[in-house]
């Protein structure tokens, strides 16, 4: 019987072995007797609103103003803030029965034990003083109550009249600094107020702010009106209408009320949209059949064709920075979602997706385009410019008509029930939650969310 | 027996020998690691009662490191603003800010400022699992806090703080892609304020999510501060070496 002994270097080996091993144990037993930090990993996490008290707001001196008193205007500002951040979806105010009197020293200085045993994780405190200029002042202030630390400040001057876009601003300001997004109350939405039967429907153009306040009709309902659309400069508003029986785009000032027609040519316009620096509107023109994307100044002129194929191009939406323009073209058959430059060049299709996509709209941060999806029923959806990363966000019978928010965050669009009843706004998150009935006095369509006001 | 075989037996043998020879020498080396007792795990309703060993205790100048770090990172003291004028608020409530008075959460606990009351037999049945003895049964030191009473603890904080870490409007955004790291080192009887929490870092931070990243800092704050998730209670031996010094890493999504 013969056999081999193995090489010196498998002892080596083996030694090498034995010795790693005796170092394993030399390193448990260190980690047996470790100092230094215990150190774990917390996993997960969750989702709920952040509690957050607003307590009515104190006035050095009650005065009287053509708003109201000063001690009543700072209870309702209060309202306001706590109303916009309700609504958001993403804090949940302190009941009001719950809520201490706030006096000016504590406003800069806030009892938070205090506020610690009502549960709230943040205070928005401030005050409201009439100033001697004729105008209010609101003072605001964030704090975090469970590390007992400020977390900003700022005041703001208004006209009496506009003590609630100071309230807004306030409630702004929490907003970005809780949340790490954009600000958006302080902002208005115009859009298509419907009322009357679905075959004798009125429809006329109106605004409001983003909470449902100061809403007004701009128009008087003679004619339909459609895709009204805010400039990015908020001085202005595009639209179509039936004027005369002659669907054209139409421009609306809203400082002056006056309105002009954008392009004087014997077609049908529609699908308004502003370039973001508020010099240009994309639209479409139907010609001999043929619906192309065309660009013109606000000023009016010569428009310039953008598209030339053969079908319906249409509901042109620009990004950011103005150099690409989202699209819908059923060139393919059926309507999908293209992308091309600002000059028309380098058009290619991102919608795959089965079923239909309609009325993009690019994402004032560039990162995503919202669209309606038309397939057993229509739904608001995202995806990105590139077509990847769809994902779908409500779920109803017919979603349509996205409108993004000035902080991208949020999307508003209408919802139709089955029958004849009249369709609402309403609102979601960008990841599907919290979908939110707006209030509006009549029916409603059509959202376009104004920049924030200046 | 045949010559060859003869040879080829001793050869076995010759060789049977050498190789024992050369696996002994190998091995000697081995008898110098110490060797580890093995130890029985049993439970106790004495934890802490003889630790009095203070070989790690919490030193002051750290405390008011991280605290000046902490310092670092705070906003400007708030001022009344300039328009309104509006009365300077009194010192008193001021100086409170820093050091405040004790909150809800210490009260809820107050018997936990005793450390006699902390071995109270209702601590038993919450310390389970907690605190290892030796094979004699008595009480571990705090200079060995096992292996195991380090992993139990962990389990016991992160279990309590995790109810607490709320993503809120952070949460399905590209802010979950943010690891935040603390450290938090809690007063003995288990308070826990602002000062004694120090942010390690956070990892993940990219270009799409760089604006949230103060947020998730503060969403992994709020999760420790949080009176309705104070720390768990926990045996007073295995403080030093144990829980007085604890890393989390606050993962808002198990990332691939």
């Amino acid at each position: 019987m013969a056999f081999r002994i193995p090489p010196l270097s498998a002892f080596r080996g083996l030694a090498l072995g034995f010795c790693l091993a005796a170092l394993g144990s030399a390193a448990v037993a260190q980690d047996e007797g470790a100092s230094g930090p215990i150190e774990g990993d917390v996993v997960g996490g969750i989702s709920n609103p952040t509690s957050i008290a607003v307590p009515d707001m104190p006035t050095p001196r009650s005065v009287g103003t053509p708003a109201g008193g000063t001690e009543d205007l700072g209870r309702q500002v209060a309202r306001v803030i706590e109303e916009d951040l309700r609504n958001s979806g993403f804090f949940n105010p302190v009941a009001r029965q719950f809520l201490r009197d706030v006096d000016m020293p504590q406003v800069t200085a806030p009892e938070y034990p205090a506020w610690n045993q009502v549960g709230a994780q943040n205070l928005v405190q401030g005050y409201v003083q009439a100033g001697s200029n004729g105008r209010l002042t609101v003072g605001c202030y964030l704090y975090d109550v469970f590390s007992q630390a400020p977390l900003e400040r700022a005041g703001y001057e208004v006209d009496y009249a506009d003590w609630r876009r100071a309230a807004h601003r306030c409630a702004d300001m929490v907003y970005a600094r809780l949340t790490g997004e954009g600000a958006y109350f302080d902002s208005r939405i115009v859009y298509v107020a419907e009322s009357g039967p679905k075959d004798n429907r009125v429809r006329r153009i109106a605004v409001m702010d983003t909470d449902g306040a100061n809403h007004r009709f701009l128009t008087n309902g003679q004619s339909i009106v459609l895709t009204p659309r805010y400039a990015p400069d908020g001085r202005t508003i595009v639209y179509m209408s039936y004027l005369n029986d002659e669907p054209r785009v139409y421009i609306y000032d809203v400082n002056s009320g006056r309105q002009r027609l954008l392009v004087d040519a014997p077609y049908m316009t529609f699908a308004p949209r502003y370039s973001p620096d508020s010099r240009y509107v994309v639209f479409s023109m139907a010609v001999n059949g043929n619906s192309d994307i065309y660009r013109v100044s606000v000023s009016g002129g010569r428009p310039e064709r953008l598209t030339n194929t053969p079908g319906i191009d249409t509901s042109g939406s620009y990004s950011p920075d103005g150099r690409r323009i989202v699209f819908e073209s059923d060139r393919s058959g059926g309507q999908q979602l293209y992308v091309m430059n600002a000059d028309g060049s380098n058009q290619r299709r991102i919608s795959f997706g089965g079923g239909r996509y309609a009325t993009p709209e690019w994402s004032p941060r560039g990162n995503l385009v919202a669209f309606t999806r038309l397939g057993g029923g229509f739904r608001i959806g995202v995806m990105r410019p590139d077509g990847s990363g769809e994902r779908i966000l409500t779920n109803s019978w017919q979603d349509e008509g996205p409108s993004w928010a000035p902080n991208g965050r949020v999307i508003h669009f209408f919802r139709t029930p089955r029958g004849n009843s009249l369709p609402s706004l309403w609102s979601v998150d960008v990841t599907g939650r919290m979908v939110r009935r707006l209030p509006t006095p009549v029916g409603a369509s059509d959202p376009s969310w104004s920049p924030l006001l200046e | 027996m045949e010559r060859a075989e003869r040879i080829s037996l001793g050869v076995a043998v010759i060789g049977h020998v050498g190789l024992f020879a050369i696996l002994s020498y190998t091995l000697i080396p081995r008898d110098n690691v110490p060797r580890r007792e093995a130890v029985a795990v049993t439970l106790s309703d004495d934890i802490g009662e003889f630790a009095t060993a203070m070989d790690r205790p919490a030193p002051a100048s750290e405390e008011r490191a991280a605290e000046d770090d902490l310092d670092a990172m705070q906003p400007p003291e708030i001022e009344p603003l300039p328009q309104p004028r509006v009365t300077p608020t009194p010192a008193p409530q001021r100086t409170t800010e820093r050091r405040p008075e004790p909150t809800p959460r210490r009260e809820a606990r107050p018997e936990r400022r005793e450390p006699a009351q902390r071995r109270a037999s209702r601590i038993s049945g919450i310390t389970e699992g907690i605190g290892s003895t030796n094979d004699t049964g008595t009480s571990a030191s705090q200079a060995t806090v096992s292996a195991s009473d380090r992993s139990n603890l962990i389990s016991r904080i992160v279990n309590a703080v995790r109810p607490c870490y709320n993503l809120g409007s952070l949460s399905g955004t590209a802010a979950e892609d943010i690891v935040v790291r603390l450290r938090i080192q809690p007063s003995r009887d288990g308070s826990l304020r602002r000062n004694q929490v120090t942010v390690m870092g956070a990892r993940g931070v990219s270009g799409s999510n760089r604006e949230y990243q103060r947020q998730m800092v503060e969403a992994a704050q709020s999760a420790v501060l949080n009176p309705r998730c104070p720390m768990p209670l926990l045996p007073d031996a295995l403080y030093d070496n144990g829980w007085s010094d604890v890393v989390l890493n606050f993962i808002p999504a198990q990332l691939t």
